[in-house]
């Protein structure tokens, strides 16, 4: 055991804490302004879209003339199955398999 | 914690279960990339007991693979976890009740993909502080079993491939994404950040397009739309 190590592990799992606490204990508690309202309610989906479209094609890929096939069927299965059965089990495993699936086609042929 | 707290615990917990054992997928990744990259089993689960935090846990490996500063995985930890700031907010106006040694319990348990179960996925109609922490602890326990069991994996099976299971946490976003997109102003509002985040990603690297589309985007959609009309 590198006790430095695990020190490290401690520091990076306070600052993690840090920034998960700091605005869960500081956001206003009464009412809020609709234009606030609208503003909160509209950051779940933006901070989540805006999360996942660079882990699925990276700015990178796209600048070397990569395009990530897998990964962009695995999404768009993911999201037609999400969007037909508002599951969350079934377009993610279906979505992880066609990525799995074409990525070994496409390193097979290659 | 009363009865009525309990149950809704438990409720959270179970709700939670399959998200869970997706989470725990990827958990076996990270375990096995841990070892593969000269953690200890023991020293693998410690991470992912402290630290849990999937993204900055993984991008930290190449770092200690390194030798690299401490202070270097704690400033990657850092920049990379700021969105938190964001969960926060949208966790914290959930529960304008709750008291401050009740949030401060909750908020270990925030990660990516309980904030997207309980605002944009199917916990939302029913999150309560308990059923938050459920959905936290549920998150926790299986963020480590799975850690402890990648870490096996990796040194008992030597050179298998597990790449491509961590494609699960991009499957299970797009889907918590997808299913909860209701109307034109959320299409724009996630046509809008994909769009500013491949920009900022692009031009600034790290992990300020979250930041910036989290909250540049709200602002404008705040600001060019009136109050929201119930769905016909």
């Amino acid at each position: 055991m590198r006790w430095g190590l695990l020190g490290t592990f401690f520091a990076m799992g306070l600052v993690n804490y840090l920034t998960r606490a700091l605005f869960t204990v500081l956001v206003p508690r009464g009412g809020i302004p609709p234009f606030w309202e609208r503003f909160l309610g509209a950051i779940p989906v933006a901070a989540l879209t805006a999360m996942v479209v660079p882990l699925l094609w990276s700015p990178q890929a796209a600048q070397a003339g990569l395009i990530p096939w897998p990964a962009l069927l695995g999404a768009a299965t993911a999201l037609v199955l999400a969007r037909r059965t508002h599951g969350l089990l079934i377009p993610s495993a279906a979505g992880t398999l066609s990525f799995l699936l074409l990525s070994r086609l496409l390193s097979v042929s290659s | 914690m009363d009865s009525s707290r309990l149950a809704r615990f438990r409720r959270g917990f179970l709700d939670y279960l399959p998200l869970a054992l997706l989470i725990a997928s990827y958990g076996v990744v990270f375990g096995a990339l841990a070892v593969r990259s000269g953690l200890s089993v023991a020293e693998s689960c410690l991470m992912s007991l402290t630290v849990f935090a999937g993204a900055s846990q993984f991008m930290a490996l190449p770092l200690i693979r390194e030798g690299s500063a401490a202070w270097t995985m704690v400033l990657l930890a850092l920049m990379v976890n700021l969105r938190h700031l964001l969960y926060g907010l949208a966790i914290g106006r959930m529960f304008p009740r709750a008291g401050l040694l009740r949030l401060l319990v909750i908020s270990f348990g925030i990660v990516d993909e309980n904030y997207a179960f309980v605002t944009v996925g199917p916990g939302r109609e029913r999150v309560t502080p308990a059923y938050f922490l459920g959905t936290g602890v549920g998150t926790y326990v299986f963020w480590n079993l799975s850690t402890f069991l990648g870490a096996l994996l990796g040194i008992g099976l030597g050179s298998i491939d597990v790449s491509g299971l961590d494609f699960t946490a991009s499957a299970v976003f797009v889907s918590l994404v997808g299913s909860s997109l209701r109307g034109r102003r959320d299409w724009l509002v996630a046509a809008g950040a994909a769009a500013l985040a491949w920009v900022v990603k692009a031009a600034a690297g790290g992990s300020w397009h979250m930041l910036a589309a989290g909250i540049l985007v709200p602002l404008a959609s705040a600001s060019l739309a009136g109050p929201r009309r119930p769905q016909r």
